[in-house]
């Protein structure tokens, strides 16, 4: 189950999860989320509230990305810490660009 | 309830082997292992003092290159079989600890919340009989647990059925397809593992039918959160187990109760025979019990696929590392040459974005061996030096090859897909591995280049026989004195290591393969695609002379060149030369009748077909 907030800001997507995402949360993430940035170019997450991001959360998150516009951006924002090593350790830290906080990313 | 379950005990060749239950594995024993090692030793320092004297003194001058050719593939399979004796030193079983009650006690990271542990099985198909897998969706649905456990199974159709999906909504269980079937199992797969959310994922062929106590005997291990996946043996149920050699010779060779009390003599020295037992050399016992259980002590077993546990948590992060290290060193070639750092930067994140669009991720690699690769990359991992474990009772039961032309398609994908492996991704360059873990993986690669000793060595004889040429300088005491007990020594050896383990079936097929295992390696090498040919998994023995048209061709040569060389021996007769003829009839024939079992399974045209079979 997926417990999500979804804004639109400017043009962008800002999905703000209420919960982990991780391998419970992984199939609606790519479906429902997917479905949402399907075509855009802009997708911000913010994690602020989430205490954890697991390998199939990234997963999903890569799959979201998969589905965005040609040269689109999936940003994470409000990474924690424990979610920070996982992105450093498959090197997906260079695949989504990681901001302070919501705003900082959705600034172009 | 579905109305299938009584005919189905009727409809299928396998039927009658419904109530077979697997042999418990051989105890482990130390008193053994120190046997065989002691014996292994023996049999090495013997092979070099042979292989010292071969080069030195025994090299024919009159055909050097046909003896250095010979005396090469000599000492290429001493170091296959030193390699095998390491590769088997010790047989250490895991610890097994009680099932785990909950999912914190499996995981590294407690929930806040705890709950039960949810597992996932997932029954890969693509093109396999409708009713064949709802005997293993029903046996799945049959897994017991002492504590309450999240189970979910999921058929993953490749062939995209509505007879199968409508066999999964009768049976209560999940069906799951994508558009494509790219990747083949491994992408049929990844789209399982996408869709469901197990903290445990077991894998399951189509005809993988689990026993009652899989989970309950193999969560245990899990406990400890380093552990990535467990690997059951895999047991076919439906090879045949022949005949006991007293009801043999009383009944099909009509000697009646003096035949049956022969038999039992025999038997009481030299232990139970099966005449006819498992005609196709399907049973993987020797590679399960011996290889696979050599390996538990230096965390290098790996997976088999079918009646394999993983942790999802560790597939899916080996997946992410491996996708995120390709896609960051694709665009190392272009961001190499911007000078200035800003540039670079932005450069880099906007092609890596690009890259990873157009990557795939894969947790189970998309290659022919996608058991033997994921289980490299997971060993190899140096930051989490995940663990591995064979489990060594056999929890599932499944079906094995029908026919030789079903075999062929097997072994040649395991022969190919491993050499691959060694020719683009060699596991002995992987830093993350262990030296034991290297050796293991490189006797496995090693082992599948047999052809190029056993083909020189097992033609050899040809040569003498038609050109008259030998590999040694003379077939006397000092070759025999220094070859057979290095010889006795190895098989010895062997014999200690494989006690109770039935290999001597599987040692001809070994050696008829050898003209397989070459096709493989000339494929590899070639650089050929593989392709992944769905193991027939059930279906008419079908004839299939081409298969071992190689084998018919050297008995026929043999037979020719005996009575050429014979003929022309009478003519100028000497002792030297009685001693070579008959050293390469003995070892003509050696060949032959290894060969017989294999040419044999070949012709067999629908033997023992009862029932119909299932096609």
């Amino acid at each position: 189950m997926l417990e999500a907030r979804f804004e639109e800001r400017r043009g962008a997507l800002l999905v703000t999860p209420l919960a982990a995402l991780d391998a419970e949360a992984a199939p609606e993430l790519r479906r429902v989320v997917g479905e949402r940035a399907s075509g855009r170019s802009l997708v911000v997450v913010s994690l602020a509230q989430v205490r954890e991001v697991d390998s199939s959360g990234l997963a999903g998150l890569l799959a979201v990305l998969k589905r965005m516009a040609p040269g689109g951006e999936l940003r994470l924002a409000a990474v924690p810490p424990r979610t920070r090593d996982i992105l450093m350790a498959t090197h997906l830290d260079e695949v989504f660009p990681q901001f302070e906080d919501a705003a900082a990313a959705l600034r172009r | 309830m579905i109305p299938t379950a009584p005919e189905t005990r009727e409809r299928w060749y396998f039927s009658r082997y419904e109530d077979r239950l697997p042999a418990e594995p051989l105890r482990v024993s130390p008193a053994r292992d120190f046997a065989f090692q002691a014996l292994a030793v023996l049999a090495t320092a013997l092979g070099v003092h042979y292989l010292v004297w071969r080069w030195g003194w025994s090299l024919n001058p009159d055909a050097l290159a046909f003896s250095v050719a010979v005396a090469v593939a000599e000492t290429l399979a001493f170091l296959g079989a030193t390699l095998f004796f390491l590769s088997v030193w010790r047989i250490q079983d895991p610890v097994v600890r009680p099932p785990p009650r909950t999912a914190n006690e499996i995981r590294e990271t407690p929930l806040p919340i705890d709950r039960p542990i949810r597992v996932d099985v997932l029954i890969a198909t693509f093109n396999e009989p409708v009713e064949l897998v709802r005997l293993s969706v029903q046996d799945a649905k049959r897994l017991g647990y002492p504590h309450p456990l999240t189970l979910r199974i999921h058929v993953l159709d490749d062939g995209r059925r509505p007879a199968m999906a409508r066999m999964a909504r009768e049976e209560g269980v999940g069906y799951l397809t994508r558009s494509g079937n790219q990747g083949f199992k491994a992408g049929n797969l990844r789209n399982g593992l996408e869709q469901t959310d197990g903290d445990l994922v077991v894998i399951c062929d189509a005809d993988t039918r689990p026993l009652p106590g899989l989970l309950a005997d193999t969560l245990g291990h899990f406990r400890d959160p380093s552990v990535a996946w467990v690997q059951t043996p895999q047991w076919f149920y439906d090879v045949d187990p022949g005949t006991p050699l007293p009801e043999w010779l009383a009944r099909a060779a009509r000697l009646g109760r003096p035949g049956r009390l022969i038999g039992r003599m025999l038997e009481a020295v030299i232990g139970p025979v099966a005449v006819g037992a498992d005609p196709l050399a399907a049973d993987p016992a020797a590679f399960y019990e011996i290889v696979q259980r050599g390996r538990n002590w230096c965390n290098a077993s790996f997976c088999c696929g079918a009646g394999s546990i993983h942790r999802r948590e560790a597939v899916m992060e080996a997946a992410l590392k491996d996708f995120g290290r390709r896609v960051t060193e694709s665009v190392r070639p272009w961001t190499a040459k911007v000078r200035d750092p800003e540039l670079r930067e932005a450069l880099r994140t906007a092609l890596v974005a690009q890259a990873a669009r157009h990557a795939e991720l894969t947790p189970y690699r998309f290659h022919v061996s996608e058991d033997i690769y994921t289980s490299i990359a997971l060993h190899a991992d140096p930051e989490r030096r995940w663990r591995s474990v064979y489990h060594p009772r056999a929890l599932t039961r499944m079906l094995s090859p029908q026919d030789l032309p079903a075999w062929t398609v097997q072994r040649f994908k395991y022969a190919a897909g491993t050499l691959d492996i060694g020719w683009r991704d060699n596991p002995l360059r992987l830093p993350g591995l262990t030296p034991w873990q290297k050796l293991m993986y490189g006797a496995t690669i090693y082992a599948y280049l047999a052809p190029l000793w056993t083909i020189p060595l097992l033609f050899s004889p040809l040569a003498y026989f038609f050109i008259g040429v030998t590999p040694v300088r003379a077939f006397d005491a000092a070759f025999f004195g220094n070859l057979i007990p290095f010889l006795l020594a190895s098989r010895l050896a062997f014999a200690v290591r494989a006690w109770g383990v039935p290999t001597w079936r599987a040692e001809q097929f070994h050696l008829a393969s050898c003209w397989l295992n070459l096709r493989a390696l000339g494929h590899v090498l070639a650089g050929r695609p593989l392709r992944f040919e769905v193991t027939p998994k059930s279906g008419a023995r079908r004839r299939s002379l081409s298969l071992v048209a190689p084998h018919l061709a050297f008995m026929a040569a043999a037979v020719v060149g005996i009575a050429y060389r014979g003929a022309r021996l009478a003519a100028d007769s000497g002792p030297p030369h009685a001693t070579a003829f008959a050293s390469n009839v003995f070892w003509a024939a050696h060949t032959s009748l290894c060969f017989l079992p294999f040419i044999l399974a070949a012709l067999a045209v629908s033997l023992r077909r009862e029932g119909g079979g299932a096609r």
